[in-house]
Parts: structure tokens; C-alpha cells; sequence
């Protein structure tokens, strides 16, 4: 009896295993695709079928200034964004998290709202916004836009992160005489910085990534997705998919060796 | 700091005061205002006017676009279950068998937005056409009828809304899953004998709020997609958000597009309420991610 | 690229972009009734002689020649904007904007209503749109005096069109064809309208979401007459084309990158503009394009210089510079829609000889016979038709 059930522990075991492989799989064979059509050398201007090898799009990764001009924007944009949205939306986190007063759950269900209403409803209303405000469109109001969606999810990435913090910490430094600005950069910061890190990957990610709204209330500014609809029309150029994958990997590396980092910090700690 | 020490009561006004005033400025006011064009008439020639007599804007947009509505649900609701079918054993993997490699994974979960959404979409038109790595092979191999596609097929729009929101389904169930007390699961194999019977007494209800919060993460954006329905799509497979994206980019029917559009929010934060209330969650928001 | 030079074309753009959404706000803004105050009109420098430093010049995407591997045009990357600005030493601000005639459309009104400029000294509307902007005032009339090659080269077929009957306002920039793109390796090739609707071709035909493509080219198939559209004989179009989207005979409605299924052959034929087949053609030869017996549709986006322009005079010089044969032959050699200059042909033939006879940049007398133009009809009419057309791609009626 227990080595069936041994067996049916195991078999469930490596199911799981594949199962998760091919879910991830699943996930990442878009993105494989993306990369590698930075290889083709595709019929016409349309880069969605494979047609022959070459690395010359790789090589030529800067020669359209508009593709270059246009990933600065949507590097500065996102930049910009995660920070404001990253800091302002971890104060909320702790004002919602650590202390009671009135209409906290109210401020909590509102602070969900932008997460629940369409991004297309987002964009449309913040245009009729600007519009009537007299802001020109541009940079300075896809920052404000995207800012406010990103306040949302790294309020609630906090919230969660926040809710597991030992409060005593802070309690036994005021005990040994710290004020509590030094409290906080002493003691808070480092202990919520992997959760601050987390939400403004998310952050960055979502601002590089977004397109919905940035359609609506970019003007004439052409981000990295904006530039790419324009082109879908008449065909890609596989230098975007180059571009994509770049963004790709480049992050990948830099979480890798972030968390090599940290683990090495933490092996080095007694 | 004077100021702070005599009122404490203060302090979470403070922290809470730019974000608040970032999310009233440029969330609540906009929708608002936007609420208010909704029962506007005339055309972007003449020019428009506010009466609540036009609230028909309503009436007449939702026996125009029902049909949009109901589709929009239905593949919202389908591809949310997907989402949960591939999300739950991955994070379940993850958070429980993956050992060092588990903040690795949970990159590679995220990792795909920082490619780009409509790559990724138009990805998905590769992988899927019609003599694709997958059809391919099956149609030489006579397997599949080779009028057969998947492309362009309602099929297509429910997968790739699927695969774009996925990530929103397994970080909350991973955090949920994660947060497990290990002695507790223990405790339950010996008690339950089974790991079948522990993983449905205990691993299952602790992870109900994630999820719950993966649902509604997924869900909401799903109904509201169209990218995926003009990309992977054909005419009778289009959704609310296709309608409202014309109306407002194309026809210029800001009146018509702003209804519908609060039609659409409405019904999400009834479904978000209803579900909530079935569930017994109050505390919803808390326990998203 | 010299830093300088870098940072002026920087400026440029910003300078640009700001008029350009500003002005798009505006629009918006009148859409809401609360127009703002007037300004005082913005005097053009009608009278001027000496070039301007700059021209700012909306377009649609890929709509002129750029250099090889590169994807848009810029002054530096464009080989007609470089010899325009070593001739007269005007850099042009080139910026591919134009995807809808009516969403650009929204952008400029407003400020032409307040009599402001639009930021923009030259603009690409097709003639439709071109009309109607002409028919509000807003548009600079031409000083021919400035534009001696405009005069003698245009070709007749654009003398004295209804929109603009003494070449005043409008210098076409390129026509196009509307007609089938067909996969003749996949399919064989027909020549008739209804040979979209063969049973063959169910799910593998693709059309466009452009109201005057699409239902023009119905219309002709049913043969009724685009040139003059009337509400039976559009219903009777859009009936043909809601029958054939329910029966899956059509696989897809597309304006963005119905090129995209044609190549990877997830379509065999579509609705299609003549230059889009050519540039695939080059790569994939089995692709045709086919004036159907029925007819096609035509098309041409104009030259336009907006009221209140700041720049006009060099806005005429520019149109007036590509009206040159040898210049029209470097845009002509990479777009591959219809040249309106006339002579482009012999200049062409000198760049490569295969384009001179190709039949889709200068198609032949009996296949011109064949095109029709959407017709004018009353404001009501053209509204009645738009959300007729928007419900099929709505998917409305399926």
C-alpha cells in the first residue's frame, strides 16, 4: 500500500515538473519567437515569416533614428514613472499597512479602482482630461498617466510585503535613543528595499510595456510600442524584434546578478 | 518635524497625500468628467451639449454593442479559467519544489513584459498560422483537415488573452502559496494520511485569496482587451473594447464611447462585488498579490 | 552624425511635436464646445523670398524614399529631403503621422477654425478629405509664380478635378489602385470581382477596413457605380459583405498589415493597394495585382499647405522641387504608387529600367479607364455610410 502510494507520490511529482515546464514554456515561446525574428531576413517589410538568416539586423540595431529616439523615450518615460510611482506608492503602503484612522478601508478599495477599471477607459478619460486642462500632450503626460497606474500596483505589491514586517524592529531602535528618521533609513528601508525592488521592476515593466494608455495621450510622441503600431500597418522592421529581445535580456541579466548579489551579502553575514 | 511630533495623527495624512492627490487628479477627475460626456448629444462637427435627457446614449449603446458585451464576458471568463489551469501548478511548483531557482522563475513569469506586448501578440500569429511549427506538421502528417486554423479564430483571441494576462494570475497565487507555514502542511499529510487529502484541506483554502485576487486581476483586464481581438481575430469575434477604440479613434462618437465605457466598468465592479460577496472575502483588496 | 546637427534635429522634432499636440488638444477642446478665445490669425509670410530654415511637412508612413535599412524618413535619412536641403538649405521636418484621414483631420481643425497655424506647412490629405478641407478655407492658395515645374508638369489626368478644378490648392503627391492581391501559386488567378467569393477561397480572403476600398470595390462587383453611391446600392454592398464575413468566406477585416497575411499565405487574396503588392511582388513574384473586370478604385493623396502655414513660400518650393522629373523618379523608385509628374518615366528608366514598365507605377490607358473614384455625396449620406461600414468591423450585424 505505501509503495503505490509512493509511486503515485512520485508520478504526481514529475507530472508537476512538466506540467510547470510546459506552462513556462508556454509563457516564454512568444518571446523566443520575438527573438528570433531579430534573425530574419524577412520578404519585404513584413517580419512574420521566416524567411533566411542573418545577424545584419543586429548590427544595423541603431540605423532607423526614429526606433532609436523612440526607445529612449520609452527608457526616460519608464525611468522617470517608476521612480515617482515607486516612492509615492510605497508612503500610501505604509500609511494604509501601519496606521488606523477613518475611510481606511474606503482609501484601500479606491486605491484598487484604477486596477479594475479598463485601461481604455483609463487612457479615453485622461485625454478628455488634459484636453480640457490645456496640457499639451507629450512626455510630461504619459509620465502623469503612467504614474497613476503604477501607484496602484506598487501599493498593493507593498501592502503585501509590508504586512509581514515585524514592527518591533522599529520599536526596539527607538528604544535605543534612533529618531525616527533614522529608524526609517536604518532599520524600514533596508528591510522593505527587496519589496521596493520588486514593485519598481513591475513598475518598469508595465511603463515600457504599455500601450493602451500611452495611445491616447502620447500627442505625436512615438514610445517603443507607439513606434511599432505605426509600423504594423506597413511592416515591422525586425530591428524592433532585435530591440525587444535586447530589453529582454538585459533585464534578465540584471535581476540574475542582483540576486547574486544579495545572496553573496547573505552568505557573507555572520 | 515639530508639527508631526504635536499631531502624530498627522503622519499617515502626509504619506498618504501625494499619491492621493496623483490618483484624484488624474484617476477620479477624469472619470468624472468623462462620466458627464456620456450624457452629451450632437457630432464632433457640430459640436456638443449636456442634458440627462440623453441618458438613451446608455440604452442605445447596449442594444447596439449586447452582443460585444456578452462575448467580452465569455471569452474574459474563459480565458481567466485557462490562466488558473496554468497558473495554480506553476506557482504551486514554484513556491513548493523549486528550491534556489525559485526567484529565478518568478522573474521569468514577469519577464515577458518587458519585451513588448504587441511583438507578443503579433508572436502568437507566427506560432499559431496556418502552416505553422504546430499546424505544420499536423497537416503533413494528415492528422488535421488542412482547411483547419486556429488563426483569426475566437480560439486565437481567448489563447493570446490568456497568455498576456497570465503573470496576473500566478504572482498572487504564488504569494498565497508562499506564505503557507511548512509545519503546517506537514501536520496535515500526517493527519489526512494523503497528500491528495492534505493539498484539499489546507494547501487549497489557504490559497483561496490568491486565487481570488489572481481572478479578478486577470478578469478585469481581459474584458477590457482588444488588442488581441484585432490581432488574432476576424469581424464577428470583436469585443467592447474594439467598439469603444473606434468610437473613440475612429468615428469620433465620444458620447457613445464614454457610455459604453462606463457600461463596461460598472459591470466589472458588480462582477468584482458579487464575487467578493460569494467568496465571504470583505477584505478584497488586501488580499490582492 | 555630427552632435550639432543632432541636437538641432532634436529641438526640431520637440519644437514639432508640441505644436502638433497642442494642436490636437485643441481640437478636441472645440469637440467639447468650449472652444477657447481666438487668437488673432497668424499672418503667412506670403509675400516671402528667401527659403525658410525649416518646413514641417506630415505624412503617411513609408510614403517616400529612404535610405537603404533604414525605416523612416528624416531629413538625413531621405535622399529627395537631402537635396532639398543642399539646394536651398531648408532641412524638412518629415514626420509620418498621417494613419486616417479623419483622426488627422481632428487634429488640424481646431486651430484652422481659430485661424491659427497647424504647425504643419505641408499635409497628405487624400482628395476626399483635401475637398473638404478646401471647401472650408483652409487651405493657402498656390503662387504658381513660385512654382514652375507644378505648371508644367502635372499630369492632365489631375487638371481640373471637381476638388479643385484650376490646380489651386491641391499638388498630388501619389495616386493609388485599389484592386485584388491575389497568390496565383495558391490559387488561380482570376480576374473577376466574384472570384473572391469562391468557395475555394473560404477563410483565406483578407479586407481592408477603408469604407471607400472595401465597399467600392463590392459595389463595382455588384455593378453598381462608386462614383455615385446611393443608399440602395450601399446597403446592397454591405449586405454582400456581411453574407460573406458570416459564412467565413472572409477570413479577417484589416488595415494594419493585411500585407502581413498575403505573405505568410495566411490569405490568398485581398482587397488591395497597388504599391503594397509591388514591394512584396519584389520577394514573393507569385503575388498579383488585378484590376478586376468590374473595376477598381482610386485614390490620391494631395499636397496641401494648410491656412495661416508659417512657411508657405518654401512649402510651394518644396512642392514645386519634387515636381521635378529626377526627383519624383528617387520618392517614385521607392514608393511605387502612381507618379503624377510627368516625365518621372524617362527618370526612372535611368535609376532601373523594370520600373519604368512596371503596370502598377504607370498603369496603361485602358487600366486608368477602369478606376473609379468614391463619390461625393451629401454630409447626411457619407454619415449614414460610415456607421453602416463601422458596424461591419464592429462585427454589429454577424
Amino acid at each position: 500500500m505505501s509503495i503505490i502510494r509512493k509511486i503515485a507520490a512520485v508520478a504526481a511529482s514529475r507530472f508537476l515538473t512538466i506540467y510547470a515546464s510546459l506552462a513556462l514554456l508556454y509563457l516564454l515561446l512568444p518571446i523566443l519567437t520575438v527573438a528570433l525574428f531579430s534573425f530574419n531576413d524577412p520578404i519585404g517589410r513584413s517580419n512574420y515569416s521566416w524567411s533566411s538568416f542573418t545577424i545584419d539586423n543586429w548590427l544595423s540595431l541603431f540605423r532607423d533614428p526614429t526606433l532609436v529616439s523612440a526607445v529612449g523615450i520609452s527608457l526616460r518615460i519608464a525611468l522617470v514613472s517608476t521612480i515617482i510611482a515607486t516612492t509615492i506608492g510605497t508612503l500610501m503602503a505604509m500609511a494604509l499597512v501601519r496606521y488606523q484612522f477613518r475611510f481606511r478601508k474606503a482609501l484601500d478599495l479606491f486605491v484598487f479602482l484604477p486596477l479594475a477599471t479598463p485601461e481604455i477607459v483609463l487612457g479615453a478619460s485622461l485625454l478628455t482630461l488634459f484636453v480640457t486642462l490645456r496640457i499639451p500632450l507629450g512626455e510630461i503626460t504619459l509620465i502623469l498617466a503612467h504614474v497613476m497606474f503604477n501607484v496602484s500596483y506598487v501599493v498593493v505589491t507593498m501592502k503585501a510585503r509590508l504586512a509581514g514586517f515585524d514592527m518591533r524592529l522599529e520599536e526596539a531602535a527607538a528604544d535605543l535613543g534612533a529618531t525616527p528618521w533614522q529608524t526609517f533609513w536604518r532599520v524600514t528601508f533596508p528591510l522593505i528595499l527587496p519589496g521596493i525592488a520588486a514593485s519598481a521592476v513591475l513598475a518598469f515593466g508595465l511603463s515600457l510595456d504599455d500601450f493602451v494608455i500611452t495611445r491616447f495621450n502620447a500627442g505625436q510622441v512615438q514610445t517603443f510600442p507607439v513606434y511599432i503600431y505605426l509600423k504594423v500597418q506597413k511592416g515591422i522592421p525586425p530591428q524592433v524584434n532585435a530591440f525587444a529581445t535586447l530589453f529582454f535580456v538585459v533585464t534578465v541579466s540584471l535581476v540574475a546578478i542582483g540576486a547574486l548579489l544579495q545572496r553573496r551579502r547573505a552568505n557573507l553575514k555572520p | 518635524m515639530g508639527l508631526i511630533r504635536r499631531h502624530p495623527a498627522l503622519v499617515p495624512l502626509l504619506l498618504l497625500l501625494p499619491g492621493l492627490v496623483w490618483l484624484v487628479s488624474f484617476y477620479l477627475a477624469p472619470n468624472i468628467q468623462m462620466f458627464a460626456s456620456s450624457f452629451w448629444s450632437g457630432t464632433l462637427e457640430s459640436g456638443f451639449s449636456f442634458s440627462f435627457s440623453n441618458w438613451t446614449n446608455y440604452t442605445d449603446a447596449l442594444s447596439k454593442y449586447q452582443q460585444q458585451y456578452a462575448r467580452s464576458i465569455e471569452y474574459g471568463f474563459a480565458a481567466t479559467l485557462i490562466c488558473f489551469a496554468i497558473a495554480f501548478p506553476l506557482a504551486y511548483f514554484i513556491a513548493f519544489k523549486a528550491g534556489r531557482a525559485r526567484s529565478a522563475l518568478l522573474f521569468l513569469v514577469v519577464a515577458p513584459f518587458f519585451t513588448s506586448y504587441l511583438l507578443r501578440t503579433i508572436g502568437w500569429r507566427t506560432i499559431l498560422g496556418d502552416d505553422s511549427i504546430i499546424l505544420g506538421p499536423l497537416k503533413a502528417a494528415g492528422l488535421v483537415d488542412p482547411a483547419a486554423r486556429f488563426l483569426d479564430t475566437p480560439f486565437a483571441v481567448i489563447a493570446g488573452i490568456a497568455y498576456n494576462f497570465v503573470p496576473f494570475m500566478i504572482l498572487p497565487i504564488y504569494v498565497s502559496l508562499e506564505k503557507i507555514d511548512r509545519r503546517l502542511l506537514e501536520a496535515a499529510q500526517d493527519l489526512y494520511a494523503t497528500s491528495w487529502g492534505a493539498f484539499r484541506r489546507v494547501t487549497l483554502p489557504l490559497a483561496m485569496p490568491g486565487i481570488f485576487a489572481g481572478s479578478l486581476l486577470t478578469f478585469i483586464p481581459a474584458i477590457g482587451d482588444f488588442i488581441n481581438a484585432e490581432l488574432l481575430g476576424n469581424p464577428n469575434t470583436t469585443m467592447v473594447g474594439n467598439v469603444i477604440q473606434r468610437q473613440f479613434l475612429v468615428d469620433r462618437d465620444y458620447p457613445t464611447a464614454a457610455a459604453l465605457s462606463f457600461m463596461l466598468m460598472v459591470l466589472i465592479l458588480a462582477g468584482v462585488a458579487l464575487y467578493g460577496r460569494l467568496l465571504g472575502t470583505d477584505e478584497l483588496t488586501s488580499k490582492a498579490i | 552624425m555630427s552632435t550639432e546637427k543632432k541636437m538641432e534635429m532634436e529641438l526640431d522634432r520637440r519644437t514639432v511635436l508640441k505644436a502638433g499636440a497642442v494642436a490636437g488638444a485643441a481640437a478636441f477642446l472645440a469637440a467639447c464646445g468650449t472652444s477657447g478665445a481666438s487668437t488673432e490669425p497668424t499672418e503667412s509670410t506670403g509675400g516671402a523670398t528667401t527659403p525658410s530654415a525649416k518646413i514641417n511637412f506630415a505624412n503617411w508612413t513609408y510614403y517616400i524614399d529612404v535610405d537603404d535599412g533604414v525605416d523612416t524618413a528624416t531629413a538625413d535619412t531621405s535622399e529627395s529631403l537631402r537635396r532639398f536641403q543642399a539646394e536651398y538649405g531648408t532641412r524638412v521636418n518629415y514626420q509620418e503621422v498621417l494613419l486616417d484621414n479623419d483622426e488627422f483631420f481632428g487634429t488640424i481643425k481646431a486651430p484652422l477654425e481659430a485661424g491659427q497655424d497647424t504647425g504643419w506647412d505641408i499635409v497628405t490629405p487624400t482628395t476626399w478629405m483635401a475637398k473638404k478641407i478646401v471647401d472650408l478655407g483652409w487651405a493657402e492658395k498656390f503662387d504658381k509664380a513660385n512654382m514652375p515645374n507644378f505648371v508644367a508638369n502635372l499630369a492632365d489626368e489631375f487638371k481640373g478635378r471637381a476638388a479643385d478644378p484650376n490646380n489651386d490648392y491641391l499638388a498630388p503627391w501619389q495616386s493609388l489602385m485599389t484592386g485584388l492581391g491575389i497568390n496565383t501559386k495558391k490559387t488561380t488567378r482570376f480576374t473577376k470581382f466574384s472570384g473572391l467569393w469562391d468557395p475555394k477561397l473560404k477563410g483565406k480572403v483578407v479586407l481592408l477596413t477603408e469604407l471607400r476600398d472595401t465597399v467600392g470595390l463590392v459595389m463595382l462587383g455588384n455593378g453598381a457605380d462608386p462614383a455615385a453611391p446611393t443608399r440602395p446600392t450601399f446597403d446592397a454592398a454591405i449586405a454582400t459583405l456581411q453574407g460573406a464575413i458570416d459564412s467565413g468566406q472572409v477570413r479577417k477585416l484589416a488595415s494594419q498589415g493585411y500585407t502581413e497575411l498575403l505573405i505568410s499565405d495566411s490569405a490568398y487574396a485581398a482587397i488591395a493597394w497597388s504599391g503594397d503588392v509591388g514591394i512584396i511582388k519584389l520577394d514573393k513574384p507569385e503575388l498579383d495585382f488585378v484590376v478586376p473586370d468590374e473595376g477598381g478604385m482610386s485614390a490620391t493623396d494631395n499636397m496641401l499647405i494648410p491656412k495661416g502655414a508659417k512657411n508657405k513660400y518654401t512649402a510651394e518650393l518644396w512642392i514645386d522641387f519634387y515636381y521635378r522629373p529626377e526627383i519624383a523618379a528617387v520618392v517614385e523608385a521607392y514608393v511605387q504608387y502612381i507618379c503624377p509628374v510627368k516625365g518621372a518615366a524617362e527618370e526612372i528608366a535611368k535609376i532601373d529600367p523594370a520600373l519604368a514598365a512596371n503596370p502598377l507605377i504607370f498603369p496603361d490607358a485602358a487600366t486608368k479607364s477602369r478606376l473609379k473614384v468614391w463619390g461625393d455625396v451629401s454630409a447626411e449620406d457619407q454619415a449614414y455610410f460610415d456607421e453602416q461600414f463601422s458596424g461591419i468591423v464592429e462585427g454589429v450585424g454577424g
